[in-house]
Parts: C-alpha cells; sequence; structure tokens
C-alpha cells in the first residue's frame, strides 16, 4: 500500500489540508458559482421577443449549470471527506507511529 | 479554457442618412419607452397646432381673399355671381369657408393617418425589442463571477494536491490525483460556458441598447422633419393647392427605418438560433464526473477512486 514519505506530521497535516482545499475552499466557491448560475433561471425573458429564440437555450442553461454545479459541491465535500479519512488512518498506521518513533529518535 | 465563443451575428442596421450619428444610451425599458412616448406625444402636438393655424385663417377669412379664394375654386358664377353687394360677400366668404374646412380636413386626415402607421410601428418595436439590457449585463456579470469562482475552485485544489504529492505517492495517490484532475478538468468546463454565457448577456444587451437607440434617434428626426415641413407659414391664399405630400413621405420614411430595425434584429435572431453560437449552452451531455464510494478507507485502492458519471 502506498504510504508515508517524509515525517508523519508533514505528511498528514499535507493532507488534511489538502482535504480543506476541497471542502472550504472548493465547495465554498462552487456554492458561490451554482448560486450565481441559480440566478439565471427563468430569466430568458429578458432577452425581449426578438431574441426569443436564446430564452429557451439560456434557461435550460441556466438551469442544467445550477444541477452541475451541485453535484460538484457534493464530490468535493467528499473529496475532502476523503482525504480526511485518508489523513487520519495515516495518523493511526502501524508503520507511520514507527517512522516517527524512528524519526524522533534520530532527534528529527 | 476561457476562449471566446463567436459572439452574435452582426447586426445590420438599416441605413437612414446622416440620423444615427450617435448611440443613444437607454438602460432600462422604461427610459425609451418614455422617450418613445414623448416623441408621439410631440408629434401629435404639431400636427395639431398645424391643423389650428390654418383653421384660425379660415375663421377669419377676409372678403378680398374669399373672393380670390373663391376665384381660384370656382365658387364665383352661378347664381352667386347676379348677387351684389355685402349680401353676395357674405355668402362667398361662407360658401369658401366651407370649401377651406373640407380642404384642411382632408390635409389633417393624410397627416393622421400617416401618423396611425407610426403608432403601429412604435408598438411593433415595443411588442417585438421589449428585452432589459441592465438585466441581461446583470446576469452576465453573475456568470462573469461565476467563472471567477470555478478558477478559484481549480487553483485552490490543485495547489494543495501538488502540495500532497511531495508527501504522497504510489498507488492511492495516483488514484486521488487521477480522479482529482477529472474534477479540475470539470471545473474548466464549466468556467469557459458560463463565460461564454456571459458574453451572450452582453452582446444581447448592446444589440438592444443598439436598436433602441437607433429607433429614438429615428423619432427624434421623424418628428424634428415634419414640424419644419409643417413650420412654414402657409398663406391662406395658397391653401386650395397646398398639400402635405412633404411631411407625410417623412413619416412613411420614418416607419420604414422602424419596420427595417425590428426586421435586422428578428434577422439576428434567427441566425443566432440556426448557427452554433449557442451549442455551448448544451450541457446534458457533460455531467459532473463523480468518483463511485469516496467512503472512508477506500483511498487504498485504485479501482475506489474510479469514477462514473452522474
Amino acid at each position: 500500500m502506498s504510504g508515508p514519505t517524509q515525517s508523519l506530521y508533514v505528511e498528514t497535516q499535507a493532507l488534511y489540508d489538502c482535504a480543506d482545499g476541497w471542502t472550504s475552499d472548493a465547495v465554498t466557491r462552487l456554492a458561490a458559482a451554482k448560486s450565481l448560475a441559480a440566478n439565471g433561471e427563468h430569466q430568458g425573458y429578458l432577452f425581449g421577443v426578438l431574441l426569443a429564440s436564446l430564452q429557451q437555450p439560456h434557461d435550460t442553461f441556466a438551469s442544467d449549470a445550477t444541477d452541475i454545479l451541485g453535484t460538484a459541491g457534493e464530490v468535493a465535500t467528499d473529496f475532502g471527506e476523503a482525504l480526511a479519512q485518508v489523513a487520519k488512518d495515516y495518523e493511526s498506521t502501524d508503520a507511520n507511529v514507527s517512522t516517527l518513533a524512528t524519526k524522533t529518535a534520530a532527534g528529527l | 479554457m476561457g476562449e471566446r465563443l463567436p459572439g452574435l451575428p452582426a447586426y445590420d442596421a438599416p441605413p437612414l442618412e446622416g440620423q444615427l450619428s450617435d448611440l443613444v444610451l437607454f438602460g432600462t425599458p422604461d427610459m425609451w419607452f418614455n422617450r418613445m412616448m414623448e416623441l408621439n406625444d410631440l408629434l401629435v402636438q404639431e400636427i395639431e397646432d398645424w391643423g389650428q393655424k390654418i383653421q384660425d385663417k379660415i375663421n377669419g377669412l377676409s372678403e378680398i381673399d374669399a373672393a380670390i379664394i373663391g376665384g381660384a375654386i370656382g365658387i364665383l358664377g352661378g347664381p352667386l355671381g347676379m348677387l351684389g353687394g355685402a349680401a353676395a360677400g357674405a355668402l362667398l366668404i361662407g360658401e369658401v369657408k366651407d370649401w377651406l374646412n373640407g380642404k384642411l380636413g382632408d390635409l389633417l386626415e393624410q397627416l393622421w393617418d400617416a401618423h396611425k402607421k407610426v403608432v403601429d410601428a412604435m408598438q411593433a418595436c415595443i411588442d417585438g425589442i421589449f428585452g432589459n439590457p441592465e438585466k441581461l449585463m446583470g446576469l452576465g456579470a453573475g456568470y462573469q463571477s461565476a467563472r471567477s469562482a470555478l478558477i478559484e475552485a481549480n487553483l485552490a485544489v490543485t495547489k494543495k494536491t501538488d502540495t500532497v504529492s511531495i508527501f504522497w505517492e504510489g498507488r492511492g495517490f495516483s488514484a486521488y490525483s487521477g480522479a482529482a484532475g477529472q474534477q479540475t478538468a470539470a471545473m474548466d468546463v464549466m468556467a469557459g460556458k458560463v463565460q461564454s454565457a456571459s458574453h451572450l448577456m452582453a452582446d444581447a444587451a448592446g444589440l438592444i441598447q443598439q436598436c433602441w437607440s437607433d429607433i429614438i434617434q429615428a423619432l427624434v428626426a421623424l418628428v424634428a422633419d415634419v414640424v419644419n415641413t409643417l413650420l412654414g407659414d402657409i398663406e391662406i391664399t395658397k391653401l386650395p393647392t397646398a398639400t402635405v405630400t412633404t411631411p407625410v413621405g417623412i413619416i412613411i420614411d420614418g416607419v420604414n427605418f422602424l419596420n427595417a430595425v425590428v426586421s435586422a434584429m428578428r434577422a439576428v435572431s434567427i441566425e443566432a438560433r440556426t448557427t452554433s453560437f449557442m451549442d455551448w449552452t448544451e450541457l446534458s451531455s457533460t455531467p459532473w464526473p463523480r468518483p463511485d464510494g469516496l467512503a472512508a478507507n477506500q483511498y487504498a485502492n485504485d479501482d475506489n477512486w474510479g469514477t462514473t458519471d452522474q
């Protein structure tokens, strides 16, 4: 199985950071993007009758984009949670504890 | 990523010599609509004033003028010619006034008929292009912000994944990295699509504003031209041969212009629908990639980072 290559602290901290990148940064921004796309739902009438051919494609786009960005946010949450679990598991593996002990003993 | 898709087809403004030099900006339908109504009111007022001016002259018709006009229109003669003195003069004035009133009525009818065409054309413009550039621009700005948010989301996870790659390697990381790459690629695709949406809003808003501007300028010019041709003081003795051909012609030109603007807008709309311009709005074939079972403890198995589209 893939394992730690550096000190336990740095490694798991990097994983936790990355998990946070998904659950905080990415999720927040994807939610913002979803909300902005949702603002366009049912707004096609703003094109007026002479540009009416743009109404339906726009409204469908806004609605689909809202759904898709909603899924994107869910997936980003899943990524973050999975990575956090990875970090947590690494923290508790014997190999990692052993590595930490070795490095601590060596004054690293 | 972020490459601009083809814009709206060109708006082919109909020619109206010397009148459409500037873009007059109207942010909201109300502003545009009110200006149109003002110009229409002005046109009505001018025609009414013109008619009243002529009416006043008819009412104050002198005997001398009546005699001249009577001669010109052939009212002198017959039994009238046999009479003499004041009685004959009064009869002549009455006859000539009646005739002139009839003539004025005919001229006004022609003007109002032409004006009716302007009103109909204005209504078609209002019905046809009552879009809202201001709100379209607002939506466009929102889509542009959505693009920024997607790019930031991508940068955030890409940067932190890069950091993790220093400390995490092997099959687990490869699997995660591949799945993460699918996510960021999907973010890029959506960033490009919302940017295209933003451009569509801006293009449409600009098109509507240009169209409104052209219409208002054409109406301003139309009203000014009609007023100019009606301004010339009509000598009452010339009324029998007077025509309103010139102002009616100007009004009809204006009507044709308004109709041409509507046609040009309609052409853009049809062209947009029948070209690939709107292809980017199709999202049903671009589902978001969702990895299977990102449950706890599955990170170590490559297969569990595989994705299925959802």
